[in-house]
Formats: structure tokens, sequence, C-alpha cells
């Protein structure tokens, strides 16, 4: 009647904001802590994956947030990024997994992350994403989808 | 903030439900529920829209009951 509902109303904007400012304040925080340790010579992770996972664990708060509060800013082409990400995930950190317990890479080298552990805990965050999505829809429909709450 | 059993009733009145309101006005349902909790204050402009599909004036549905009312928004 009023507007068209593939557009987020009013208390979801006022949430989809709030979730970017969690995902803001989480992003400045660990890149500061980065600096903090790149200063003290201290390397957690191997090349551009310090960077890589900085980002990624804010991406994952961000949609995670957006998928328990269901804000989906896009409408239901946000299922879809779920759904293709969390596969993606599942894939990247299947292979991982499988070539440390196989033993041809390592996840550490002394105290630093290799690639293959970064790419674990990106696939680790992106299947995670997913599971907080299916979970989130399970949750939905077994409260009971359209019924009047008290 | 507490819950706003004015605006449940009006809409039980109209034989609406929580969805069928969200539809009318172009909101979620969670934001009804919200708005019948108490746990979100919607603006004037959603107040207004509310107000139109179920009939009722502003006062009537969204201003402060004086002191014993306990379904304030």
């Amino acid at each position: 009647m009023f507007k068209c509902r593939n557009e987020l109303d009013e208390r979801q904007l006022l949430q989809r904001g709030n979730v970017f400012q969690h995902a803001m304040i989480l992003f400045v925080v660990l890149l500061s802590i980065n600096a903090l340790l790149k200063e003290c010579d201290i390397t957690w992770a191997e090349g551009m994956y310090e960077d890589m996972l900085i980002m990624w664990v804010a991406i994952t708060l961000c949609l995670g947030e957006f998928a328990i509060l269901e804000i989906y800013p896009i409408g239901g082409g946000m299922n879809v990024i779920y759904i293709v990400e969390g596969v993606a995930g599942a894939f990247l950190f299947g292979m991982c997994l499988f070539e440390v317990l196989t033993g041809r890479e390592a996840f550490l080298t002394g105290h630093t992350l290799t690639r293959t552990g970064a790419e674990m805990v990106q696939g680790g965050c992106m299947l995670l994403l997913l599971l907080v999505f299916c979970g989130k829809k399970v949750y939905n429909h077994r409260k009971g989808g359209g019924e009047d709450e008290a | 903030m507490g819950k706003n059993l004015r605006l449940k009733a009006a809409r039980a009145n109209l034989g609406l439900t929580q969805q069928g309101l969200a539809d009318m006005v172009g909101v979620t349902r969670q934001t009804i529920v919200a708005i019948e909790k108490g746990d979100y204050n919607p603006t004037v402009k959603l107040c207004i829209q509310i107000c139109q599909v179920l009939g009722k004036t502003l006062d009537g549905l969204f201003w402060p009951e004086p002191e014993g009312g306990n379904d304030r928004v």
C-alpha cells in the first residue's frame, strides 16, 4: 500500500546502520592491532593474508548480523550470495583441511599462519556465514513464520 | 517503553494479523512486532500510516496514557 516490500523499512535501515558501525569499529580495531604487531616485527600470517583475514573477519561480522537480523540490502539476491559464498567457503575449507591433514601443507610455521592456514580460516569464515544463514531460516521455520507474536 | 496494547487491540478488532498490517503499511512483520512489544519507537510517518490503515487517531494509538496506564509507546 505504501511502499515496495523489497526495500528496507525504517527499523531495518536503523539496524543496517548499526551493523555497519559494528563492522567499521571491528575493522579499525583489528587494523590498529595489526599495525602495532607490525611495529613489533610480529608476523601472524604470511604475505597479504594478514590484511585479507582482517577484512574477512569484518565482512563475516557484517553479513552474519545481516542474516541474524534478516536485513538483506539487495533483497532476494542476498540469498544467492550467502549460498554461493558458503559453498565456495566449504570447498576452500575442505581443500585446505585435506592438505593439512595429509601433511602436504602446514597450518602454522612457528607463530605464523601459512597461506594454507590463512585460506582455511577464510573458508571457515565463509562457511560460518552459510551456517548462520541456514540456522536463521530453520529457526524461522520452526517458530512459524507468518503467525502473530505476543 | 512498555507494550503498545492499544495498537494490538485495534489491529485485532479489524481482524488483521501482524503480517497483514505490515503488508498494508509497507514494513516487515518484525517491525510491527517490535512496535507492539515496545522495542521500537516508530517515526511519525509510520505512526500516521498505521493510524490510516487502522482508522484511528495518533492520540488514540500512540499518545502516552496518563499515569497508571502500561500500554505506552
